[in-house]
């Protein structure tokens, strides 16, 4: 039987009708056509279904959409005007921080997760803090480049800010 | 790698959680972060024909310093712990340990109480409540009561809970000032369950408390090795072959048996878990 879930998606407050087996990962891409949320593994390993649930990453495939009634939730696609993300996305792009691109909406959601809480302070850092998100193209030496200069920038912003 | 159905209702409070586990028809399962039911519920692993949702009640999520021991709600999250965001009685055990937990997306949701309550030999909390000597605070059809980690505990993925009943918390005993820890956790990618977990607790006085995790059936409490590791001043390398020893005969009095790989694999987390709390 069917069942309304409701949630704050991006800002937007949103509703469907929907199973109660269903994921968050397939209620925002089925019903909310939020299709930056990427399944792979579909039991909690590989982190392509990373979302912010409440403002922390979740995965988005081994949570409930109806668990997560009444949450705040952001995708990816609600980063567009994010400093941070910016920063994020041309070190990605400039590192070579993706190959296929399958993995990347959730390596770029963890990566701004481990900025913001001051994880990524050396390449071993990056790598621990990141080892919940898998990549089957790269080999990480990209990505993990990627999240250093992201860091990096950020940073360097943030004493600039701090300075001005 | 979908779910097979089930119906789901969210629960407001304990009796609330209680009532709709009794009104359910079919299987009954709660669901709290959802981080181990998720994986087996897509892998259709368990099949519930009913989920009830504890993880809103306030009641579990309710932790306190009671000054010789700090409750800890069942609902507190890893990441919490991790944080430093709820008391620590383990002078820094439970929040090293819960940084070795999976990862931090994960960390995010998944409870004390649904950790335990699963009692995956090669998981954390299992292993680190009992070395704590921790009591698990259950609440039921029947009322309230208290058991100890190594009774609530049964054997694999086995727990002493009674149909109904819901895990609100652990009262875990606070180490005494001074107390030295250490905690070594082995496994081939980071997160992952470890192939082999020990634990030791020196809280002086010739007094220690040894677990070894992912050997068992369940989280085995090393009384040898933790007689050997109380009369030690210091680490020294030599001291490997007696811990071996003493691992033995507790290893013995658990009846777990081992092939040699795995066993010397134990022995030496177990030795360093000693060194670790000594240096």
């Amino acid at each position: 039987m069917k069942t309304m879930i409701e949630m704050t998606v991006n800002g937007r407050p949103v509703q469907a009708l929907a199973e109660p087996r269903t994921s968050l990962a397939d209620f925002l891409r089925d019903y909310l056509n939020l299709t930056a949320t990427h399944l792979g593994c579909e039991h909690g390993v590989c982190g392509a279904c990373t979302v912010l649930l409440d403002g922390e990453p979740v995965r988005g495939c081994i949570t409930l959409a109806a668990a997560a009634g009444g949450s705040r939730v952001e995708t990816l696609e609600g980063f567009e005007a994010d400093p941070l993300m910016a920063v994020i996305r041309a070190a990605f792009a400039e590192a070579h921080g993706l190959q296929c691109g399958f993995c990347t909406p959730g390596m770029l959601l963890a990566t701004r997760d481990i900025i913001l809480r001051g994880q990524a302070t050396d390449p071993a850092a990056i790598r621990l803090a990141l080892s919940g998100n898998v990549c089957r193209c790269t080999g990480y030496a990209g990505i993990v480049a990627a999240v250093a200069l992201a860091a990096e920038r950020w940073g360097a912003a943030a004493d600039a800010a701090a300075a001005g | 790698m979908k779910p097979a159905p089930f119906s789901y209702a969210r629960a407001a409070d304990l009796p609330g959680a209680l009532a709709l586990f009794e009104a359910a028809e079919g299987e009954a399962k709660y669901i709290a972060g959802g981080q181990t039911i998720g994986p087996m519920l897509n892998l259709r692993l368990t099949q519930p024909d009913a989920l009830i949702d504890i993880a809103r009640i306030a009641a579990l999520r309710d932790s306190r310093d009671e000054g010789a021991a700090v409750v800890l709600g069942a609902g507190v999250r890893h990441a919490e712990v991790e944080d430093g965001r709820v008391p620590d009685p383990s002078a820094g055990l439970m929040p090293r340990a819960a940084r070795t937990l999976a990862y931090r997306a994960v960390r995010n949701r998944g409870t004390l109480g649904g950790s335990v309550s699963h009692a995956d030999p090669a998981a954390e909390w299992p292993n680190i409540l009992t070395a704590l000597d921790a009591a698990v605070l259950v609440t039921g059809p029947g009322g309230e009561r208290a058991v100890p980690m190594a009774d609530f505990v049964q054997g694999y993925l086995t727990v002493a809970l009674d149909p109904g009943e819901i895990v609100t918390g652990f009262r875990v005993p606070r180490l005494p000032a001074g107390c030295r820890t250490g905690y070594v956790k082995l496994c081939r990618q980071a997160g992952e369950f470890a192939l082999s977990m020990a634990v030791c607790i020196l809280p002086g006085g010739g007094a220690a408390r040894c677990v070894l995790g992912a050997a068992g059936q369940k989280p085995v409490i090393l009384a040898s090795v933790a007689a050997l590791a109380g009369r030690m001043t210091g680490w020294q390398a030599g001291a490997r072959a007696e811990v071996a020893a003493a691992l033995d005969e507790d290893l013995g009095r658990a009846g777990v048996t081992l092939d040699a790989l795995d066993r010397r694999m134990h022995a030496a987390t177990v030795a360093r878990s000693i060194e670790d709390a000594l240096t």
